[in-house]
C-alpha cells in the first residue's frame, strides 16, 4: 500500500531500477575512492599524508608549478622535457595504432577467412599479457638489435598495448555498417578499395576517433613496460613521477597526478561523446 | 543475340547448392521478374549477375560479350538493394552524382544529370536533403535515380519494395514499371510477392527447390502451370489427386468421376494431379444435371468484402470457391452444396 | 514429384572461377601491419622463452632447465598459488561488483549520466597505476581514511593494518582491474533486447527474477569474458603487489621483477616470465571455448 504512494508510475521493465542506479553508483564511487582522495590529497595544507588533511591550501600546486618552470637540479630529467616525451610519444601511438588497426578491423569484420577466430583471439592478447614479462621481453629483443632506438621502443611499445582497444572500437563501430552500402559503392563503379574509403571510413568517424583517444590515453598513462624500456633521456611523465617519489613521497606529486587525472577526465569526456549509444568496446 | 544470357549457371557453397541448372534468355528491353519463395535461389542469382557472388559453373553473357568474370565495379549493372543502401553519410544530389563522379565525369554534366534525374522521379527540391530526412517511398524513388545514373545496360532490384507498407507499395509498382519503359531499360526484379511480379513484369521465371520452374508472360504462367509447384505458388489453386481412367476422364479417391481435358499419353490408371481455379468453380444449391459436379458440405467462408471464399468439403477433397457477393448463396458452415466444375478449367500438373 | 535433393561430388571436374585476389589473400593483406606489431609480442616471447632455458653468465649459449626447477622451490611455489589465488579472488569480486554497474550501464538513457558512468569506469583502468597507489596509501595507512571511518564508527580501536599485506593488495587488484569486467558485462547486457525483460514480465516475473533468470543466463559469456579478463590481468600485475603489499606479497609478477633487478638473474625471470604467460592462455583459452559455444547458441536463436 504504501509503495504506491511512493512510485507514482510503476517501473517499465527494461528500465534501471532504481535499486541498480543507486547500487551501481556507490560501486562505482568506491571505484574512484583512490582518484578522489589523491585530488583532496592535492589540496592538503599540511606536509603530511593525514587524510583529511588538517588544513588547506594550494601549496603542493604552486611547489608544482615551480618545478615546472624551473626545474631543480637534483632532477634527472625536466618536467617539461617528461612531458613533451610523453606527449609525443602518445601522439605518434595514437596515429599508428589507428593506421593499422582500420584495415584490420575491416578484415575481421568484413572477410571471412580460415584463422579469422585465432586472428581476433591474437588481436586481445596485449591486453592481458603480462606487462612485466612484455617489458622484459622487449628489452631483450631491443638490446639485441644492432641499432639504438630510443622513442621508437617506446612507441612500438605502446602501439602494441593500445591495439586491443582501438581495433575492438573500429571493429563495433564498422560491424554497425551493412555490407550492402559498399556493394552499393561497387555496384555504382567504385573498386572495393574506393568503396571503403568513400563509404566504410567516414561512416566509422566516430568509432576511429574514439580508438585513437583510447589509445592515446593508454599510451599516455602506461608506467609498467614503460619502466622497462625508458632510459635517461627518454623519461615519460608517469617514470617521471615515479623517479621523485622512489625516495619519499613528495605531496607535490598529487598535484601532478591531479592534472593527469584531469586530462584523462576530459579524453574520455570526449570519447563517450564520440561514441554515444554504442558504447566504448572492448 | 541482345539481351542477358544465363547458360549453365549454378551455385555451390562447398557442397551445398544454392541454384543450378540455370538457363535464361532475357531479351532487352523486358522486366523480368524472378519469383519465389524464400530460399529459392532467386537472390543468389541476382547477385551472381551483378557480380556480387562468384558463379561456380556456367556463363553470363550480355549483349554477346562474357561478364562472367568481370568484377562488380566493372560491369556497370544498376543495381537497387533491399536495404536501399544509400550512403548516409551524403546528401540526396551526391548519393546521384556518386556513379557520375567516379566515371570522371565533370561537375557541371554531373549537376545536369542529377538534376534531369531528380525531375524524373519528381524529387527536384531534394538536391541538398541529407539522406536521413527523407521518407520511405522517397527513398525509393533517390536509390533508383542513383542505380540509372550513369545510364547502366542492366537494372537489378533486390526485393525494392519490402520495406514499404501495402499502399505504397502499390504505386510504387506502378511507378518503378512506367519508368523502365520510359527507359527502355532491361531490369530484373526478384520478388517473393507474385502479385507484384503479374503486376509488373513482361516475363516470370519461377525459381523454386534451387533450379528454375518456369519461364513465361505472367498470363502463361497462371493459366499454365508447367507442375504443381508452379500452381500453388502462383494464385491460389485447388489441386487434388486423382486417378486417370482414360477416355478423358479421371476419378477422385472418393469415388466421384470428371470430365477433363487430358492428354492420351496419359494411360489409365495413372496416379495424377488436377488443378482447378477458384474463380473458375459454381457453387449451387440447385444442380444443374449436366458437367462435372461434387456434392459437399461447407466448412469454412471467408468474406472480404470484394470477394467471398467458400471451402467446401468433397468426399474428402477440400475445394476452395471464389464469387462476388451478387452470386452469394446465403451460405454457412455445415451447409450442403454443390461444386460446379467446368471441364475446360481443370488442368493436369505434371509431377 | 519431389525433385531429388541436390548434391554435388567435390571431385566432379567443374571449371571454377578465380577471382584475381582471393578473400582470404585480402583479409591477411589488411591484417598485416598489425600482425607485425603482435609479432614483436610473439617473437618477444620467444625470447623469453629461450631465456628461460638459459643459464645465468651463458644466458643465450647455455642450456639448463634449471630456472623452471627452482620454480619449484617452496618459495615460488607458495608465490604462484598465492598469485593464482588472488587473481582468483580478485576476479570474482570484481565480477560481483561489476554486473550491476554494467547493468544500469547497458539500460541508462540520459547522455550525461552515461558520461560520468563512463568515466567513472574507465578512469581507474587508464589512470596511472602509480598514482592510484598513492591514494590508496593514503586511504589503507595506519592513520588513513578507512581506519578514521571505522575508529568513528566505533567498530575498532585499534587502526588494522590494510596495506602491507593480502587484504590491501587485493582491494588494489579489484579496484583497477574492475573495468575490464563492466566493459564486457555491459556490451552482453546492452545486446540484450529489451524484449526479452518485457516478455517475462507479462509472463509475471518480477523484476529480480526478470534479471536473474533471463539477463543474467543470457550474458554469462560478457561475465565470463569479464572474469577471465580480470584474472588473467590481475595474475601479472606488478605495480599494486608492489607498492601496496611491499615485500610480504610476493606475485609472481614482482618476482620476475626481483629476480632482474637487483638479482640480475635473466633466466630465472624468463622462467618465471613464461609460467606467467602460459597461465594466461590457459586461462584465455579455456575462457574463449565456454564463452564460444554459449555465444552460438543465443546468437542462432535471436
Amino acid at each position: 500500500m504504501s509503495r504506491k504512494l511512493l512510485r507514482s508510475q510503476p517501473l517499465l521493465p527494461g528500465e534501471t531500477g532504481r535499486f541498480a542506479a543507486i547500487l551501481s553508483g556507490v560501486i562505482l564511487f568506491l571505484a574512484v575512492t583512490p582518484i578522489l582522495t589523491m585530488i583532496v590529497m592535492s589540496f592538503s595544507g599540511a606536509a603530511n599524508l593525514d587524510f583529511p588533511p588538517s588544513s588547506y591550501s594550494l601549496q603542493w600546486y604552486r611547489a608544482a608549478w615551480q618545478t615546472f618552470v624551473s626545474p631543480d637540479q637534483s632532477d634527472v630529467l625536466s618536467l617539461g622535457k617528461a612531458m613533451t616525451t610523453s606527449l609525443m610519444v602518445a601522439c605518434l601511438t595514437m596515429i599508428f595504432a589507428t593506421l593499422i588497426a582500420v584495415p584490420a578491423s575491416y578484415a575481421l569484420t568484413r572477410c571471412e577467412f580460415r584463422g579469422k577466430a585465432f586472428a581476433m583471439q591474437l588481436m586481445s592478447l596485449p591486453l592481458v599479457f603480462p606487462m612485466v614479462v612484455l617489458g622484459l621481453a622487449l628489452l631483450l629483443v631491443f638490446d639485441s638489435l644492432p641499432f639504438h632506438l630510443d622513442t621508437s621502443r617506446l612507441v612500438i611499445a605502446h602501439v602494441i598495448l593500445a591495439l586491443p582497444f582501438v581495433i575492438k572500437n573500429c571493429t563495433a563501430s564498422m560491424m554497425t555498417i551493412g555490407s550492402e552500402v559498399e556493394e552499393a559503392a561497387q555496384m555504382l563503379g567504385a573498386s572495393p578499395t574506393r568503396a571503403i574509403v568513400d563509404v566504410v571510413v567516414p561512416l566509422m568517424k566516430s568509432g576511429i576517433l574514439a580508438g585513437m583517444l583510447l589509445a592515446f590515453i593508454v599510451s599516455f598513462n602506461e608506467f609498467t613496460v614503460t619502466y622497462f624500456l625508458y632510459n635517461i633521456d627518454v623519461m615519460t611523465v608517469p617514470i617521471w613521477m615515479y623517479s621523485r617519489t622512489v625516495s619519499s613521497l613528495d605531496p607535490t606529486v598529487f598535484s601532478f597526478a591531479v592534472l593527469i587525472v584531469l586530462i584523462d577526465f576530459v579524453l574520455i569526456w570526449a570519447l563517450e561523446k564520440l561514441v554515444g549509444e554504442g558504447g566504448v568496446s572492448f | 543475340m541482345t539481351g542477358l544470357i544465363l547458360e549453365n549457371v549454378e551455385k555451390f557453397y562447398g557442397s551445398a547448392c544454392a541454384v543450378t541448372d540455370v538457363n535464361l534468355h532475357l531479351p532487352q528491353g523486358k522486366l523480368v521478374c524472378f519469383l519465389g519463395p524464400s530460399g529459392c535461389g532467386k537472390t543468389t542469382l541476382l547477385r551472381m549477375i551483378a557480380g556480387l557472388e562468384t558463379i561456380t559453373s556456367g556463363e553470363i553473357r550480355l549483349d554477346g560479350e562474357d561478364v562472367s568474370n568481370t568484377p562488380a565495379h566493372e560491369r556497370n549493372f544498376g543495381m537497387v538493394f533491399q536495404s536501399l543502401a544509400l550512403f548516409p553519410h551524403m546528401t540526396v544530389g551526391e548519393n546521384i552524382a556518386y556513379p557520375l563522379k567516379l566515371r570522371g565525369v565533370d561537375k557541371a554534366a554531373q549537376k545536369a544529370r542529377v538534376t534531369e534525374l531528380l525531375a524524373m522521379i519528381q524529387l527536384q527540391q531534394m538536391v541538398d536533403r541529407p539522406v536521413a530526412k527523407l521518407s520511405g517511398g522517397q527513398r525509393q524513388r533517390v536509390a533508383i535515380a542513383r542505380a540509372i545514373a550513369s545510364h547502366p545496360k542492366l537494372l537489378l532490384l533486390d526485393e525494392p519494395l519490402s520495406a514499404l507498407d501495402a499502399k505504397l507499395r502499390e504505386s510504387m509498382q506502378v511507378e518503378i514499371r512506367q519508368l523502365q519503359k520510359q527507359l527502355n531499360i532491361t531490369t530484373i526484379l526478384v520478388t517473393h510477392d507474385q502479385r507484384e511480379a503479374m503486376t509488373m513484369a513482361d516475363i516470370v521465371v519461377v525459381l523454386g527447390e534451387h533450379r528454375v520452374q518456369q519461364v513465361g508472360t505472367p498470363i502463361e504462367i497462371y493459366r499454365n502451370p508447367a507442375n504443381a509447384f508452379v500452381a500453388d505458388f502462383i494464385g491460389s489453386g485447388n489441386i487434388f489427386p486423382a486417378t486417370a481412367l482414360g477416355g478423358g476422364r479421371v476419378q477422385l479417391p472418393a469415388g466421384d468421376s470428371l470430365d477433363v481435358p487430358i492428354s492420351d499419353t496419359i494411360k489409365a490408371g495413372a496416379e495424377i494431379r488436377m488443378l482447378v481455379r477458384p474463380e473458375d468453380l459454381q457453387l449451387s444449391r440447385s444442380p444443374a444435371a449436366e458437367g462435372n459436379r461434387l456434392d459437399g458440405t461447407v466448412t469454412f467462408i471467408r468474406d472480404i468484402g470484394a470477394t467471398i471464399e467458400t471451402t467446401v468439403d468433397c468426399g474428402g477433397v477440400s475445394l476452395t470457391a471464389l464469387s462476388t457477393p451478387n452470386q452469394s448463396l446465403g451460405l454457412s458452415i455445415g451447409h450442403p452444396v454443390s461444386v460446379m466444375i467446368p471441364a475446360e478449367a481443370c488442368r493436369v500438373l505434371s509431377a | 514429384m519431389q525433385n531429388p535433393p541436390i548434391t554435388r561430388q567435390e571431385d566432379a571436374a567443374k571449371p571454377r572461377r578465380n577471382r584475381p585476389f582471393s578473400l582470404t589473400a585480402r583479409a591477411w593483406l589488411f591484417l598485416t601491419p598489425s600482425m607485425l606489431f603482435l609479432a614483436v609480442l610473439i617473437v618477444a616471447s620467444l625470447l623469453v622463452l629461450r631465456m628461460s632455458v638459459g643459464t645465468k653468465g651463458a644466458e643465450w649459449s647455455g642450456f639448463s632447465l634449471d630456472s623452471y626447477a627452482q620454480l619449484f622451490e617452496p618459495y615460488y611455489l607458495k608465490s604462484l598459488l598465492l598469485t593464482l589465488r588472488l587473481a582468483l579472488i580478485s576476479a570474482v569480486i570484481a565480477v560481483i561488483l561489476a554486473i550491476p554497474v554494467g547493468y544500469t550501464m547497458a539500460r541508462l538513457k540520459s547522455p550525461l549520466v552515461r558520461r560520468i558512468f563512463l568515466a567513472a569506469v574507465l578512469l581507474p583502468l587508464l589512470v596511472n597505476l602509480l598514482l592510484q597507489s598513492y591514494g590508496w596509501l593514503v586511504i589503507l595507512g595506519p592513520a588513513g581514511m578507512l581506519n578514521q571511518a571505522l575508529k568513528g564508527l566505533g567498530l575498532i580501536t585499534r587502526p588494522i593494518m590494510m596495506l602491507y599485506n593480502q587484504n590491501g593488495v587485493l582491494m588494489g587488484l579489484v579496484q583497477t582491474a574492475f573495468p575490464l569486467a563492466v566493459l564486457p558485462i555491459a556490451s552482453a547486457m546492452r545486446g540484450i533486447s529489451r524484449s526479452y525483460e518485457e516478455a517475462a514480465s507479462t509472463l509475471g516475473a518480477s523484476r529480480f527474477q526478470v534479471f536473474r533468470q533471463v539477463i543474467l543466463p543470457m550474458s554469462l559469456p560478457g561475465i565470463i569474458t569479464g572474469a577471465t579478463l580480470v584474472f588473467a590481468y590481475n595474475a601479472s600485475s606488478f605495480v599494486v603487489p608492489l607498492l601496496l603489499g611491499g615485500r610480504r606479497v610476493p606475485m609472481l609478477a614482482v618476482m620476475v621483477h626481483d629476480q632482474i633487478a637487483p638479482l640480475m638473474n635473466w633466466p630465472a625471470a624468463s622462467a618465471a616470465g613464461v609460467v606467467l604467460i602460459v597461465t594466461t592462455l590457459a586461462i584465455m583459452t579455456l575462457s574463449e571455448f565456454v564463452t564460444g559455444r554459449r555465444r552460438r547458441m543465443l546468437e542462432a536463436s535471436q
